[in-house]
């Protein structure tokens, strides 16, 4: 009896030590969300301060300040935006040079505060041209680990 | 270590494993959740 004993607590330690790994794992993976949505920074690279007028105006749109820490630039072309209105994505801003992008009605532009010819920190972006209630902005920068997401 | 001991490890194991797979799968629900789009 007692090798039947030890075979299965090695048997579970084993899966003792799996779990644990996989519960590890699984934190890591959970810890950026909470910096969201706690926050201001995100994986300690990019913050926002959302001086946001009100989302059920169909004229105002939604005004979104950002910081960007590091790189403290970036081109236009480098930056993603998606839209998404109830948890649905609703477009894709790609900005090709222009500080602006369209996407059926919608219209977000960038507002180059500080006239440098990137995007850096203080610049604004305005996103307009549909209800937007209930919609996430996301920001993604190529290359650049920190993602955004503002939610209206 | 005799049966009794070896029970009592088997079964120390055995509960670990399954507070360790609740915990597992509140985590994962957890992060479902959050990677959900517009769960911010």
């Amino acid at each position: 009896m007692g090798g039947k004993f030890e075979n299965e607590i090695e048997l579970l330690k084993v899966i003792n030590v799996i779990l644990i790994g996989a519960i590890a794992f699984m934190a890591i993976l959970i810890t950026p969300y909470f910096a969201t949505q706690h926050g201001n920074i995100i994986e300690g690279k990019l913050e926002y301060m959302s001086g946001i007028s009100d989302p059920t105006n169909y004229s105002k749109g939604i005004w979104i300040k950002i910081t960007l820490k590091n790189p403290k630039k970036a081109t236009i072309e480098h930056i993603h935006l998606g839209l998404y209105i109830s948890r649905e994505i609703h477009g894709q801003f790609n900005f090709d040079g222009n500080f602006t992008a369209k996407f059926q009605n919608y219209t977000a532009e960038f507002y180059d505060v500080d006239k440098d010819g990137y995007v850096s920190s203080g610049d604004v972006c305005h996103i307009y041209g549909g209800i937007l209630k209930n919609a996430t902005v996301w920001f993604d920068i190529s290359g650049y680990s920190g993602q955004l997401r503002v939610k209206v | 270590m005799n049966d009794e001991n070896l029970l009592k490890t088997r079964n120390i194991l055995l509960i670990s494993a399954i507070i360790e797979i609740y915990i597992l799968f509140l985590l994962i629900t957890v992060y479902i959740m959050l990677s959900g789009v517009g769960a911010c």
